[in-house]
């Protein structure tokens, strides 16, 4: 008897449950499934997604920039997915391994390996050249960052380079001519005699997470002349003796108390504006990527310069960086590439697209663009030099294609130094182990 | 005598203190909705300079093409079919085995328990690609499926233990009276079962309103996003964020919670000290 009723209500449940299920499978497929032929003519309706990080300001530009571009072509929709920059990154790479990822995805230049090694994830671009005008780009940079396997997968949506934004009142006030920096030992030089002056002052502005990702690779670059990890072998491109250097230096930065010390600056790492020292100009010097530095991040408009970052006696490179802040691609699974690569086209290259996301996504990499946002003030002059400089001397080795892993080991070693953790020789000592066991994995 | 008072003093001081330590970060970003970025990053004060209630009214705004209050209804949307599933069929699946033996029930008990122990990350791509193939994206059915069908092993492993401190002559009580066993469940046990029913509710309520990393991956349109990737929306790496506004929104919708949390307190104690106790 009693088993009877269970089973009678177990089958209830099921029956509701499955019912739920069916339906929403039902709903799932709604999408096109009719193959797209010469799509701009004809009136077939094309649903596409768009799916991108960023503030605000990006969101509402783009979403105007989507308005304007379904307005022209009436039987385009095109579907936002948009977000903050938390879980962008694990989103993305689910969808793709998936397969459900947006038709246009934007992402950030230097996962590109990670993204690729999911397989061929985006289309090459170059089998859209009809459609999708790229010769207004800088060459040269689309030469180096659009292109994986020999194939176009992605295109820039502006150019970001590495700044060492200055506040040169604190240089005038401790008699430092900002000019004669050249060298690691002049910025030294130059953070002991600002910190002598007024014991808050701290010439550099960094936080161990830049330092160590960052520019760590950018320091690398002037002593090696190398990327981090030779992409193609797993293999090192420095010595021991080549990190010790590295090391070396950054530990000195930390005790002649150039950068201020690593336990205060803790509370504002990646959000280096928000460092109360900062708001206050007791820090004179910081370096970022200048699609990092927004509306606000300074207030000294005055007095603020774009210095030459500093070098080696002997350096190999400049060690500048010279990276796009985002790539835009179009995804192998999408239904209508030739739709999607259209709008890409109107994105980078109408006049009114460029002139409604302005410089949402940094200073563009077209020459156009570049043109009508220098024009109308959309970007601040001080990142226009700081770009036109890291693009005279930006390094060659970005050190895009670093294994993440590899990335967080280097990182380590540079957090103990910070935190004085033992001296920089053993310190190196551990990092080449952790490095040559990791990258040994890799290799196989 | 007197040493008791003492004693009794100086616990409720410590209590005291541990619960303002507590409550601070809540009253703080309260108090922060009303602050500019400047005041956020400088001062030092609990108390803004003026009471600014314009974070709320732009926060609510959000980027313009959805507001809050669409957050807010897919919030609901998800949370109360999800809590509700959830209870009903981790007590129907803790009932089946606290109280009936049949064969492989200590297996399929140690099966359910060792689900508990594989790590969420691991689970990522394989339920995604499940939960693809079913054609479940970008709705809400990943949540409201695996409530329906028991999947959470912490909650019946809870229940069970609840049920096996419940002395069996009740059951056998309510059988000579004439119930079966379906009735026994729902006149003689649920009574009982009740605190530790409304403890799953407020855990699972909490979890779901809380879930960042499934409504990431499994929610794509904006038309969908709930409260917590909505809060994220607008903050990327770096950006010039109103904090007032985000500040305001996240007071907003915890507030839910919060009243939620008082108004069930009373059993949600019950639940969980009367569980752990028994089992």
């Amino acid at each position: 008897m009693k088993k009877k009723y269970l089973s009678l209500f177990m089958s209830v449940i099921l029956a509701i449950s499955s019912v739920v299920v069916f339906s929403g499978c039902g709903n799932a497929d709604k999408g096109n499934k009719t193959d797209g032929q010469n799509t701009e003519s004809s009136d077939e309706q094309v649903t596409l997604r768009f799916m991108w990080w960023g503030d605000d300001v990006r969101h509402q530009a783009t979403l105007d920039v989507i308005e304007q571009y379904e307005k022209e072509h009436p039987n385009v929709k095109i579907e936002a997915e948009y977000g903050g920059y938390d879980g962008y990154f694990e989103k993305l790479t689910t969808q793709l391994s998936g397969g459900t990822a947006a038709d246009i995805i934007q992402y950030n230049a230097n996962t590109v390996s990670d993204l690729m090694a999911i397989g061929d994830v985006f289309v090459n671009l170059e089998d859209y050249a009809d459609i999708l005008d790229t010769s207004d780009f800088n060459q040269e940079f689309i030469k180096n960052f659009s292109y994986y396997d020999d194939k176009m997968i992605a295109l820039p949506t502006g150019i970001n380079g590495g700044i060492w934004l200055a506040n040169t009142a604190l240089f005038d006030e401790a008699g430092i001519d900002a000019e004669t920096i050249k060298t690691w030992e002049d910025f030294i030089e130059a953070g002991k005699t600002l910190h002598e002056v007024n014991e808050e002052y701290y010439l550099f502005n960094i936080d161990i997470e830049t330092l160590g990702k960052e520019l760590l690779g950018s320091i690398m670059a002037q002593i090696t002349g190398e990327d981090l990890i030779n992409k193609d072998t797993m293999e090192m491109n420095f010595t021991k003796e080549e990190l010790l250097k590295a090391f070396t230096l950054i530990h000195d930065m930390y005790e002649n108390n150039v950068i201020e010390p690593a336990a205060d600056s803790a509370p504002y790492a990646l959000k280096l504006n928000t460092n109360p020292k900062w708001i206050n100009h007791e820090l004179a010097v910081v370096y970022g990527a200048t699609s990092n530095i927004f509306d606000g991040y300074y207030d000294f408009q005055d007095t603020a310069e774009a210095l030459d970052m500093p070098q080696f006696e002997d350096a190999k490179e400049s060690g500048i960086l010279y990276v796009p802040p985002q790539m835009l691609a179009i995804s192998s699974k999408c239904e209508h590439p030739e739709v999607a690569a259209d709008f890409l086209n109107y994105f980078y290259n109408d006049e009114t697209a460029i002139n409604t996301l302005k410089a949402c996504r940094s200073l563009p990499a077209t020459e156009k663009g570049q043109q009508i946002c220098e024009e109308n003030g959309y970007v601040d002059p001080v990142l226009v030099s700081a770009i036109d400089k890291a693009g005279e001397t930006g390094t060659i080795h970005q050190n895009l294609y670093t294994p993440t892993e590899v990335v967080e080991i280097l990182q380590d070693g540079v957090e103990k130094i910070a935190y004085n953790q033992g001296n920089v020789e053993s310190i190196t000592d551990d990092t080449m182990g952790l490095l040559e066991e990791t990258l040994e994995r890799l290799q196989k | 005598m007197k040493k008791k008072k003492y004693i009794r003093w100086c616990s409720f001081i410590l209590i005291t203190v541990i619960g303002i330590c507590m409550i601070y970060p809540l009253v703080w970003m309260f108090f922060a909705s009303f602050k500019t970025n400047e005041e956020i990053n400088l001062a030092v004060n609990l108390l803004p300079e003026h009471f600014d209630w314009s974070g709320f009214i732009k926060g609510w705004d959000s980027s313009g093409q959805y507001t809050f209050t669409d957050f807010f209804i897919n919030t609901f949307v998800i949370v109360v079919p999800t809590v509700l599933f959830t209870v009903i069929s981790c007590t129907v699946v803790a009932y089946g085995f606290a109280r009936f033996s049949f064969k492989g029930n200590k297996l399929l008990f140690g099966v359910m328990l060792s689900t508990l122990m594989v790590p969420n990350a691991v689970l990522i791509i394989p339920r995604y690609l499940l939960f693809r193939d079913f054609g479940w994206l970008d709705s809400y059915m990943p949540f409201w499926m695996p409530a329906l069908f028991a999947c959470y092993p912490f909650f019946i492993y809870q229940e069970v233990q609840f049920l096996r401190g419940i002395p069996k002559e009740l059951d056998e009580a309510a059988k000579i009276d004439g119930c079966n066993s379906f009735q026994i469940l729902t006149r003689i046990l649920i009574p009982i079962l009740k605190p530790s029913m409304i403890s799953i509710c407020i855990f699972q309520t909490i979890w779901t309103w809380n879930d960042f990393m499934n409504p990431l991956i499994y929610i794509n349109s904006v038309s969908k996003y709930p409260l917590s990737l909505a809060l994220r929306m607008g903050l990327d790496v770096a950006a010039s964020t109103n904090w007032n506004e985000i500040m305001s929104m996240a007071c907003v919708s915890i507030l839910p919670l919060v009243i939620m949390f008082f108004c069930l307190q009373k059993y949600f104690v019950e639940g969980i000290a009367s569980s752990g106790l028994k089992g």
